[in-house]
């Protein structure tokens, strides 16, 4: 293209803005901050998908293989925040094995190397090494305001002590339940006290670093705007002193009611120290004795965690009933269709709850009462008419707990429920019915899981969700369906379908890949459980450009802890991927 | 309610831009009678045929992807093609794990190949020349495309949930097993009588499956953009 088109072509641009500069579209779409609308703005010509372009701050690569990160930089230039996922959600259910892939290392060659305007990265489910953090320290350290290596491994604490000393201007550091290789105690926590002051989040819960006391009270100290400190274990009496300096805390996860592992006989945690700004609070392994902890700050409290307690269904209803301001909750099923009630009853505010699963290793249950029901379920819905995010493990359910659900819960945006495996007998099978009216009442679903067991969706329960599914972008079904009939039906609907997950459905290779080609939005699929064609090439059928199939089989000396296959399929422009393992194999066209 | 007025106001701005890029797609007939030339970018994997029936607008991401937001004239265009030239069809072929893909390849062609090779296989079977498990497998996309209709075996469903099991969050699994090892190590602290709840002999050693998001994260616009996690 030579000069004299591009010359007509911006001509034309301006008489299609209307007359309007480039410089003030791109002001005018710096108001635009949604990317569903940016995705919009851009597409509606070549002109403003430039300016787009060139004004967009920040981009989600949900999928790292889908680009390559030249081309991420020849379309945004200009980026200040990137963020990137690579590996399958499963691994966090360690359903894929570490040498899958998604390595980070060319994505930060090319960030540092480019994008002279980045400021935050966040790298999540990935495989970052110390070159890696080596590289990208050295390019850029002097502008880097927020990092976050999210449930990522191959690193050690030598690359988070660098990242200390160097990164000075450091707001966030986020390194939630990654795997990092520990070499030097926690001198890291020195460094990062010792050379940042501007600090305001430290996100290391869940990961199996050492954490002193000592460290992190100085750490504390020196970093006067810390707003969220969330560590690994550490006595919590320790870390009195901690709390006194800590003036602008909102938001602590860790710590530990046990020392060095032992349980201690019981300490008075009726006087503990808080300070007045902190309402969100996740404390580990905290029973009986220590929960009296909670009691002075639970009015206040907005967040609270108790996934990682030991307390039981009647202590959990003791707690919850003291925290009227709850806006998130997260628990295990310990808590009980009495807990939810007094949930229920007591946080009218509520808008995210999340209820795992406890353990049951002998078949029992953690508590007498600790199982969730229709009426826990049922509870929730016409008690926390506020709730937007829900994810809850059940027991048993009825058809009328979800039409609730539809009838009560109108700003629910992502809905996820289990149904667990524990009662050989569900009250009422199968829920088709409640699940249509479910969908039908939650208009504003984004995402969606239902993960139950065969019979409790049949095939036509799966055209329901085909049928009322409009906005649903992320979908994760288990157990459902009686035949290829139901996955051939979903997908005459799902309009916005992007994201579908399916495990232990059975539908057979074909119908999977006709479902892949019917689903108009869809450009991520991953599946475990399904019917092998007997040559293997049924998949064949959704072969098509710029649609990366990989079939993942392990073998005797493989990895895969399930043994069983997955398949991954997703759009790319990258092409083929160069760095699988000899476990997965890509299915291409030839051109 | 502030979620209500985004949700409704991105659906209306979403179809608004959309509406826009049409009105940009008809002028540029107008804009091409001034004199200014819009292409699409020169994209070495597209044939030719291809590029005239896109039209003069369109952007290499948007023609990768299937959806067609609000973009309905391009829909009736994709059709075009496959009715346009009956005798001319996709072929596939499988062979040794490889898969061919070939567009437009013409039907006596296809015919001449799929007489070769069921001569071919019938020849005898040298162990040495191919893998065992290499079928090889010509297609005629049109077969592909008739079998959904044909009616398909129940699953046998019972077994199927026992093969694969649900499994556990990882964070919360080594939780459960912290809390295993405590009861263990003192006096058993919640009486829980397994005979209180029948539960399925298989699925005693069998981990509970938690398909739920990860910790709830701050919600971000990332989150709206690429979905879950």
């Amino acid at each position: 293209m030579g000069g004299e088109a591009e010359d007509g072509e911006r001509r034309l641009g301006r008489v299609l803005s209307f007359g309007i500069p480039d410089t003030a579209l791109g002001l005018v779409m710096g108001y635009v901050e949604d990317p569903w609308d940016r995705d919009a703005i851009s597409l509606v010509c070549r002109h403003w998908c430039r300016v787009d372009a060139l004004s967009r701050k920040h981009v989600t690569v949900a999928m790292a293989y889908s680009t390559t990160p030249e081309r991420l930089f020849r379309r945004f230039p200009c980026l200040e925040s990137l963020k990137l996922k690579a590996k399958p959600r499963a691994a966090m259910f360690n359903l894929i094995s570490e040498d899958w892939g998604g390595s980070a290392s060319p994505w930060i060659r090319q960030l540092s190397a480019t994008f002279h305007f980045l400021k935050k990265l966040h790298l999540r489910r990935m495989i970052v090494c110390n070159d890696d953090i080596n590289i990208l320290v050295r390019a850029k350290a002097h502008m880097l305001v927020a990092l976050k290596l999210d449930r990522c491994s191959g690193f050690s604490t030598a690359s988070i002590a660098l990242i200390a000393r160097s990164c000075r201007k450091l707001e966030t550091l986020f390194l939630e339940e990654s795997n990092i290789d520990e070499k030097e105690n926690d001198e890291w926590i020195r460094e990062l006290a010792t050379s940042n002051s501007v600090l305001e989040t430290l996100n290391f819960f869940l990961t199996d670093l050492r954490a002193s006391p000592e460290y992190l009270t100085l750490l504390v100290r020196n970093c006067q705007r810390l707003k969220t400190l969330k560590i690994s274990e550490c006595f919590m009496p320790d870390l009195v002193s901690l709390f006194r300096s800590a003036q602008t805390l909102q938001e602590f996860a860790g710590g530990s009611f046990e020392e060095q592992g032992q349980p201690v006989a019981s300490r008075n945690y009726a006087n503990y120290y808080f300070p007045p700004s902190l309402h969100r609070l996740s404390l580990l392994y905290m029973g009986t004795n220590e929960m009296q902890i909670l009691f002075p700050y639970a009015a206040a409290l907005k967040k609270l965690d108790l996934q990682f307690t030991f307390l039981s269904t009647e202590e959990h209803c003791q707690i919850v009933q003291r925290c009227p301001n709850l806006e998130t909750l997260e628990v295990r099923d310990v808590i009980g269709d009495r807990g939810l009630q007094v949930v229920a009853q007591t946080c009218k505010k509520l808008q995210r709850l999340r209820v795992e699963r406890g353990d049951d290793d002998q078949g029992g249950l953690e508590d007498e009462q600790g199982r969730i029901s229709q009426v826990g379920l049922m509870a929730i819905a016409q008690g926390c008419p506020e709730l937007t995010y829900w994810a809850i493990h059940v027991s048993d359910i009825t058809n009328a707990a979800l039409e609730a659900v539809g009838t009560c819960s109108k700003n629910l945006n992502d809905f996820r429920l289990v149904l667990l495996d524990r009662e050989a007998h569900i009250t009422e099978l199968p829920l088709d019915n409640g699940v249509r009216a479910l969908l039908r009442g939650c208009t504003k679903l984004r995402r969606f899981a239902f993960y139950v067991r065969p019979g409790a969706l049949s095939d036509v329960g799966l055209g329901y969700v085909g049928e009322y599914s409009k906005s649903i972008r992320y979908m994760l079904l288990g157990n459902v369906g009686e035949s290829d009939n139901g996955i051939i039906q979903l997908s005459k609907g799902c309009p916005s379908l992007q994201k579908l997950e399916l495990r232990g459905c059975y539908f057979s290779e074909h119908a999977l890949a006709m479902a892949a080609l019917e689903l108009k939005s869809l450009r991520y699929l991953w599946v475990q459980g399904f019917r092998s064609s007997p040559t293997g090439t049924d998949l064949m059928a959704m072969v098509r450009p710029f649609w990366n199939i990989e079939y993942i089989v392990p073998g005797q000396d493989e990895p895969c802890p399930e043994h069983q296959k997955q398949i991954l399929a997703y759009y790319s422009l990258a092409g083929r991927r160069t760095d699988c393992p000899p476990w997965v194999t890509p299915l291409y066209p030839a051109f | 309610m502030a979620p209500a007025e985004s949700g409704e106001k991105a659906t209306s701005f979403a179809m608004a831009c959309s509406l826009l890029s049409r009105y940009v797609r008809q002028n540029s007939t107008a804009a091409a009678d001034l004199g200014l030339a819009i292409r699409a970018e020169a994209d070495a994997k597209r044939t030719s045929a291809e590029d005239t029936q896109r039209g003069e607008t369109t952007k290499e991401t948007m023609d990768l992807f299937p959806q067609n937001a609000g973009f309905d004239s391009e829909a009736a265009m994709k059709e075009a093609p496959d009715a346009r030239e009956p005798k001319k069809r996709q072929l596939t072929i499988f062979y040794g794990g490889k898969v061919l893909v070939f567009d437009d390849f013409p039907a006596e062609k296809a015919k001449d190949l799929m007489q070769m090779a069921s001569k071919g296989s019938s020849v005898a079977q040298n162990p040495g020349l191919l893998p065992s498990p290499a079928v090889a497998t010509v297609t005629d996309s049109t077969k592909i495309a008739a079998v959904p209709a044909a009616p398909i075996a129940v699953v046998n469903a019972q077994k199927s949930a026992a093969d694969i099991p649900q499994a556990p969050k990882a964070s919360l699994r080594r939780f459960l097993e912290k809390r295993k090892d405590r009861l263990t190590a003192k006096a058993p602290y919640q009486g829980s009588p397994s005979d209180a709840t029948p539960v399925k002999k298989e699925m005693a050693e069998g981990q509970p499956w938690l398909g739920l998001g990860p910790q709830i994260a701050n919600p971000d616009l990332s989150l709206c953009k690429e979905g879950s996690q």
